[in-house]
């Protein structure tokens, strides 16, 4: 899978959740200094599977902190 | 809900993560508790964090703590305990050994340490001195302690069933030594008769132990499908292979005879830990077979620590086992029973609300699952069902009501009709606002 793909997927989800512009989301950033809690990380991963289609742990959001952390990782995976 | 007022724990843990990593002392707590709680006072079954706020406590330290906080009979015999700690080689032994022999079935000989992990380790070694073999059998999703030979993974291909690192795991971790999961063991799924027979037809060979938890809690509380033990047992037995018990959850919660006892399958070797030093010390045991226990005589086999059976564990251990196994362990079916009605209350206030929700497996190490129907193997806990739980266990939380990872119940034997109170008024609006927060996610 294309990790570009997953970048902008989860920019989208990520900028729809805490209602902000998705240029405004750095990839590098945190998602805990983004602002992101359980709750919304869950919403988050969940609407990803289904975009994307593919299993994710809901644990992966924090495991990886960032945009580029968890793109690389599910491009990985999805290879 | 507000969120319970957190000022003052949220200043603390500023100050702890400046000299503690993760302002933590271990990594399995959820990965988005930024702020851990932070206890100044333990009574009975409840703690109160450093900005007043009252909790039921059902985390109970990852099970530990089974004889609940302030536990009156239990701290005066660790404080006696303490007047004698300059002496070294007590007399403290023989009691807390000979207690664990009378109601542990696999106990004929047993050995103290400190941690899960190390004691763990310690069977390995010993049942490879016993074999002559090198490899270990464990199962998806069973829990044994975090060295680098036996925590997380997963198959890649089940032709040849290794378990191999794979980014995403929860119980990853970087800094492993390379290979050393593969070069060493197999894994299988659990509760599945048919793969463990034709495992054991082309491997058995190879095998040192196999180790299991006797229920799997670490998986969700899944007990063993029928006949499933019994078969495991009677393949080791075969092939001459060590059956390792790891009851470092199981262990009194069940019964002061462990699951084993309970489930009538009778292991070569077993791990315990957590609960069977009441919580307040660190103690953990390996009981065993004579002939293989033996093997520690003469140095075989080593097994050191400078604190192995150290007095106050040792007085610990006896403590806890006195307790729970008076008159026929009343005090453990007194808190089954409210741990059994207490599960009651949560699934009726979760039908209230429309959650469909269960709890499984024997009431001392039950899970809750957000879903119809009872998990009958670790691999049915997909990443959507954790998911719900954790919703569940993060609601209850801030209405007050603690538990461990992911949705464990682990009850105390102090659990009273006043805790059962205390849990009916938080239950039924925690888990309205889980499932309004179920419902927007899923």
């Amino acid at each position: 899978m294309d990790k570009d793909h997953i970048t902008a997927v989860l920019t989208k989800e990520i900028a729809e959740e805490l209602s902000i512009a998705p240029g405004e989301i750095d990839d590098r950033a945190s998602f805990m200094r983004l602002g992101v809690s359980s709750v919304q990380a869950l919403k988050i991963i969940n609407r990803l599977r289904k975009e994307l289609d593919i299993d994710i742990n809901p644990v992966a959001l924090f495991e990886f902190k960032t945009v580029d952390d968890i793109s690389t990782y599910l491009a990985e995976e999805h290879e | 809900m507000t969120p319970p007022q957190q000022s003052a724990n949220l200043r603390y843990h500023e100050r702890l993560k400046q000299v503690l990593p993760g302002g933590v002392h271990y990594n399995f707590n959820m990965p988005w508790e930024e702020v851990p709680l932070h206890f100044v006072d333990g009574r009975r079954s409840r703690l109160f964090d450093m900005d007043g706020n009252e909790y039921l406590d059902l985390y109970a330290r990852f099970g530990a703590m089974i004889l609940g906080h302030g536990h009156e009979e239990y701290l005066e015999a660790l404080q006696s305990a303490m007047r004698v700690l300059c002496v070294s080689h007590c007399d403290f032994d023989a009691d807390p050994l000979e207690l664990m022999r009378t109601h542990i079935p696999s106990a004929e000989m047993i050995r103290f340490g400190l941690s899960g992990t190390e004691i763990l380790q310690a069977a390995l070694r010993l049942a490879r001195a016993y074999t002559g073999r090198n490899r270990f059998l464990r199962f998806e999703n069973h829990y044994h302690g975090n060295a680098d030979n036996i925590m997380g993974g997963r198959v890649a291909d089940p032709a040849n069933p290794v378990p191999v690192d794979f980014k995403g795991d929860y119980k990853g971790t970087d800094g492993r030594a390379d290979n050393v999961m593969a070069d060493q063991s197999y894994m299988l799924p659990w509760n599945d008769t048919e793969r463990l027979e034709a495992f054991f037809r082309e491997h058995a060979e190879e095998l040192a132990c196999a180790v299991t938890e006797p229920v799997c809690v670490n998986g969700g509380s899944i007990d063993p499908a029928p006949g499933f033990l019994e078969k495991l047992r009677s393949l080791c037995t075969e092939h001459g292979v060590v059956l390792i018990f790891d009851e470092m959850i199981t262990g009194v919660r069940m019964g002061v005879g462990g699951a084993q006892r309970q489930l009538g399958v009778t292991p070569d070797l077993t791990t315990f830990g957590k609960a069977i030093g009441g919580g307040g010390v660190p103690v953990s045991a390996l009981a065993g077979k004579r002939e293989i226990m033996r093997l520690l005589e003469g140095k075989k086999v080593i097994h050191a620590g400078t604190y192995n059976g150290y007095p106050l564990g040792s007085a610990a251990v006896k403590a806890t086992f006195e307790i729970l196994s008076r008159n026929d362990e009343a005090v453990l079916h007194r808190m089954h029973d409210r741990a059994s009605e207490l599960q009651s209350i949560l699934v009726a206030a979760a039908e209230a609300v429309g959650l469909p929700l269960i709890v499984q497996g024997p009431p001392g190490v039950a899970s809750f699952h957000c879903c119809p129907q009872p998990l009958e193997h670790p691999g049915q806990y997909d990443f959507e069902l954790m998911g719900k739980d954790i919703m569940v266990a993060t609601a209850l939380q801030r209405h007050g009501v603690l538990v461990s990872s992911v949705s464990r119940i682990y009850p105390n034997a102090q659990l009273s009709d006043d805790d059962l109170e205390f849990f009916q008024v938080r239950a039924e609006k925690a888990l309205g606002e889980a499932k309004q927060s179920i419902d927007e996610i899923f």
